[in-house]
């Protein structure tokens, strides 16, 4: 159970990370027009889907290393009374 | 320009497909071989989240407000990641309750409130139809697209011909048979549609093929890469103002909120995330597998908008159809076909799961509420209710096709997609707080649900669905320009005169503000019902309980025969699957015998469950209810079971926490047993040994005695050796007497001190005169070495001159005889006097010399074997010794002799 609680840690700590990556004054700054361009790439784009990648990215690592529930769960074999 | 027969036949072969794939899975999962046992499966199928709003949709808003489109896929890559919090939670609590749809959730934890329940799903229909709407519109006006292309494509849906409405609702119809094959084929206790689930997984596949093939061939086809589409984007300058912010403006928080709520709270999210959810872990891919997705999904929209602005003259096309309308433009019409089929994957999968997810609550807490509480006579008559409720679900999806397409007809015209899909994503997020609160939060009261929902819902009616009336001419236009009966502050689109939010904005802050304002304050305000403390608690407590909610049981207890129980649940359930649950309790429970007479607490609960997995928390409990014979146990008595049971948890980790205190101090303690257990034991050897040791004088002292009376002729020599072994003997048992007393003494504090400044060299000397005979007798010589002047320490003279004669005496006894010599040897250290008393005897063997302090440790002759004296004399210079404040040892090295040390402390200046 401690490392399910850290996983849910480090899973909330991603979350603000997001909120910092994606709030509009940390994206504004990013806001330089279309002329600059990164790889052929306006940097507000690229700093958009880059920075989504990588949040992306970092809540896989956690969850990935986080332990399963050790608790069956039901299957959901269905012997469903037919009355079509 | 694609012949229309094409068209519909490729629609149809590819719906054909998709209910072939359902009918496979369902087909596996009736064999126990699910198909949908995988976390990729599961991912794939909550990516119903993009619909044709996001095929179409996203690319006419990235053609309007450049990354203006990103806040509704990067709320839920964040909600997501909060996922294993709150989604998690959300599962298990569903599992638990067998929760069947985010009305049955709502309802239940409020205390299975009928109302709640109902308004929930009223809510959600009305709120959910324009959606609906909005997928009828996608699909025919991309069919008129392809079939009319290019006369037609500047206008994105041509109501205005006949034939349009009619394809709309030859979609409708289309749609609603789709759905009620897929999702209404049985009754089912598990509430799994897992035929359902495959095919939408499939056509989450499709759409990003789809998608993404169209953004390949626009990207690499018609430009020659990103750099080349962004560069000579750049250079017309309203296409390079949609690369700034400039064009999002306060938008985009605001619509990131709003997406993360709406990825749990709209219907069709809530039954693939929650409800179709087979097992907790595939949530740990999911949570990065859909954001991954939707990154996916939404790399090309940004190309593909600015090369459909580049291609087509401002105006000459709309916007939202330029995924069709680029491959068309340029000679690909199979491309154009497969992006259709594409859009037609998302718009069925959003319409499939969501007429069944609102069909369900219709059924089950809104239709069957009602009936069972004013009709129960009636129904009560039928035998098997499972085919009424197959029928009010299936005509329930008819009626949400139905008006679905009515609002298409009436209003969708007037709003790009966008604005639609907002509006029911603003809708879904009225349920959020409600939910979030009743999660976490024990207080959240039903009336505070209650007014808190319906105060959000009213605000949201109020500034999006009544404007959107408004705009369409049902109601006056002057209502959104000057505001209910002309009053400026209410204007819709600037309640209270806020502006320049936009509308969606500006709805969410006033309707989140009333409602969870009102949720907050009533809440505080109101008292609750057993009923919903009990549910708040197993809500919130869900994992603290081990995911049984095995508590209130009771409340059922003895009230309601089995027989009863059965023909009530065959009802619902039909008697095939009721006979296998009651089978099943019977294995769970390893009962041998047929279940008979009054049923047990638990047995009603676990039918109560499984009939809510049908019909609803809130429905399942009016029914068992009915059954009942008796009042059953009280409500006020569950309360005090459950306060009990909460408690009990309380005291198990206190008593946790205090068997760790204990634990250490009973290693404490056991090591203080084991030190009592030694000391006892040489209290016994102390005894046995002084005992002995005067037993031995004693004995001797009583033979010659008994000689000396029984034969009165001895001669006077003899009689003189023998008196003189007496005395010697006495005298031994006097000293001996006298150091056992000394030794309690000085153990025991006793003794009197008689503290003064000691000259050592001086108490020294006086030991080795006043043994000086005994030193002459056995010839060994005494060496005192000494510095010239020694401080004086600070000592009871008469205990320290015993001191010296004790280790004189011991250094005189191990002397060996005619050879003998004793050094003793005086040093001034720092702090203390140290005093040396060596000799040339046999030495002490090392592992004795620990010992030698202890009290009767004897050093045995090697000669005879015998013990060289009490025992007694060096403990008790151990014990003088450290009362002065010093320190006694000794070194020796066997047949070197061995040396005694010890220190007495300076008197302090």
């Amino acid at each position: 159970m401690k490392d399910d609680n850290r996983s849910s840690e480090r899973l909330v700590a991603l979350f603000l990370f997001g909120m910092v990556l994606f709030n509009p004054l940390v994206v504004g700054l990013f806001d330089v027009g279309a002329e600059i361009r990164l790889f052929g790439i306006p940097v507000l784009f690229l700093y958009l889907f880059i920075g989504w990648a990588v949040l992306i990215g970092l809540i896989a690592a956690v969850a990935e290393s986080a332990p399963k529930d050790s608790k069956p769960t039901s299957p959901p074999t269905r012997q469903a009374g037919r009355n079509e | 320009m694609i012949p229309g027969w094409l068209i519909a036949v490729a629609s149809l072969g590819y719906l054909t497909l998709l209910f072939a794939i359902a009918y496979y899975g369902d087909r596996r999962s009736d064999e126990g071989r699910s198909l949908i046992l995988n976390p990729y499966i599961y991912a794939f199928s909550i990516a119903v989240y993009c619909t044709a709003w996001t095929f179409y949709g996203s690319v006419g808003l990235a053609a309007r407000s450049g990354v203006g489109f990103l806040p509704i896929y990067l709320g839920p890559t964040l909600m997501f990641a909060f996922g294993w919090v709150v989604l998690r939670k959300i599962i298990r609590i569903s599992k638990v309750h067998h929760i069947t749809s985010i009305a049955d959730f709502v309802s239940s934890r409020y205390g299975k409130s009928h109302v709640l329940g109902g308004l929930v799903s009223v809510i959600a229909v009305i709120g959910i139809m324009p959606y609906i709407s909005l997928q009828l519109d996608a699909i025919s006006a991309s069919f008129n697209v392809l079939l009319n292309y290019p006369e037609l494509s500047n206008s994105g849906s041509a109501i205005d011909l006949p034939l349009f409405g009619d394809t709309a609702f030859w979609v409708a119809v289309l749609l609603a048979v789709f759905s009620i094959l897929f999702g209404t084929r049985h009754i089912d206790a598990t509430e799994h549609h897992e035929g359902m689930v495959a095919a939408i997984a499939f056509e989450s596949v499709v759409k990003l093929v789809a998608f993404i093939s169209v953004g390949v061939f626009v990207t690499f086809g018609l430009f020659d890469g990103f750099g080349d589409l962004f560069a000579r984007a750049a250079a017309e300058p309203t296409i390079a103002k949609l690369m700034t912010m400039e064009v999002v403006g306060a938008q985009w928080a605001p619509l990131t909120l709003l997406a993360m709520l709406a990825v749990f709270c709209l219907p069709r999210q809530f039954q693939v995330t929650v409800v179709e959810n087979v097992d907790e872990n595939h949530l740990n891919k999911a949570i990065w597998l859909f954001p991954l997705y939707l990154l996916l999904i939404n790399i090309f929209v940004l190309p593909i908008a600015f090369g459909g602005l580049l291609r087509f003259p401002l105006g000459t096309v709309d916007a939202d159809t330029y995924v069709l309308a680029l491959p068309l433009a340029e000679g690909a019409p199979a491309l154009a076909l497969f992006a259709f089929i594409g859009g037609l994957s998302a718009a069925t999968g959003m319409v499939i799961v969501a007429t069944v997810a609102l069909s369900t609550m219709i059924c089950n807490d809104l239709i069957m509420p009602v009936l069972l509480r004013f009709a129960w006579l009636h129904l009560s008559e039928k035998k098997d209710l499972s085919g009424l409720l197959l029928a009010i679900r299936r005509g329930s999806i008819g009626f949400i096709l139905l008006i679905g397409y009515l609002y298409f007809v009436l209003i969708g015209e007037s709003y790009a997609l966008v604005s639609i899909g907002l509006v029911s994503f603003a809708a879904a997020a009225q349920f959020a707080p409600a939910i979030l609160a009743g999660m976490y939060w024990k207080g959240a009261s039903h009336r505070g649900a209650l007014l808190a929902i319906s105060g959000g819902f009213l605000v949201w009616a109020y500034t999006l669905l009544l404007p959107s009336f408004a705009l369409s001419g049902w109601l006056p236009a002057g209502f959104v320009e000057r505001g209910a009966f002309g009053i400026e502050l209410l204007k819709p689109y600037a309640l209270f005169g806020l502006d320049g939010l936009g509308h969606i904005s500006h709805a969410l802050f006033w309707s989140l503000l009333v409602n969870v304002g009102t949720l907050v304050v009533v809440s505080l305000l109101d008292r609750q019902s057993m009923i919903e403390r009990i549910q708040a608690t197993l809500f919130v407590e869900v994992f603290r309980q081990g995911g049984t909610a095995g508590v209130g049981a009771n409340i059922w207890q003895g009230s309601v025969s089995v027989s009863d129980l059965r023909s009530m649940a065959e009802r619902f359930l039909g008697s095939e699957r009721t006979h296998e649950i009651f089978a099943e309790y019977a294995r769970n429970k390893q009962l041998d015998r047929p279940m008979a007479g009054n049923a047990s607490g638990e047995l009603v609960q676990f039918v109560e469950r499984r009939l809510s997995g049908v019909i609803g928390a809130a429905s399942a409990r009016v029914m068992v209810a009915s059954t009942l014979k008796g009042e059953g146990v009280g409500l006020e008595e569950l309360m005090q079971i459950l306060d009990e049971t909460s408690q009990v948890l309380e005291y198990s980790r206190q008593l946790e926490q205090k068997s760790e205190q204990l634990e250490h101090a009973s290693s404490e303690l056991k090591a203080a047993n084991e030190r009592l257990t030694e000391l006892d034991q040489m209290k016994d050897d102390f005894l046995s040994t002084v005992t002995h040791e005067l037993r031995t004088p004693l004995t001797s002292i009583r033979s010659f005695s008994e000689i000396l009376h029984d034969t009165p002729d001895l001669g006077l020599s003899e009689r003189q050796h023998f008196l003189g072994i007496i005395i010697r003997e006495s005298e031994r048992l006097t000293r001996l007497i006298n150091q056992v007393l000394d030794l309690t003494k000085i153990e025991r504090g006793r003794m009197e001190w008689q503290m003064s400044d000691v000259d050592l060299a001086e108490v020294i000397d006086h030991a080795v005169s006043s043994m000086h005979h005994l030193f002459e007798e056995k010839n060994v010589t005494v060496d005192i070495r000494q510095p010239e002047t020694i401080p004086p320490v600070r000592g009871d003279r008469d205990q320290l001159i015993q001191l010296a004669i004790n280790l004189l005496s011991n250094a005189e006894k191990f002397c060996p005889g005619g050879n003998g010599r004793v050094e003793v040897a005086l040093e001034s250290g720092p702090k203390a006097l140290t005093v040396s008393v060596a000799d040339n005897g046999p030495g002490i063997p090392e592992h004795e010399q620990e010992n030698i302090f202890e009290k009767f440790h004897q050093v045995r002759s090697d000669q005879t074997g015998n013990p060289m004296g009490s025992g007694l004399g060096l403990a008790i210079c151990r014990g003088i010794v450290e009362h002065l404040g010093g320190r006694i040892w000794v070194r020796s090295k066997p047949g070197n002799g061995a040396t005694f040390f010890f220190t007495v402390p300076f008197v302090k200046q």
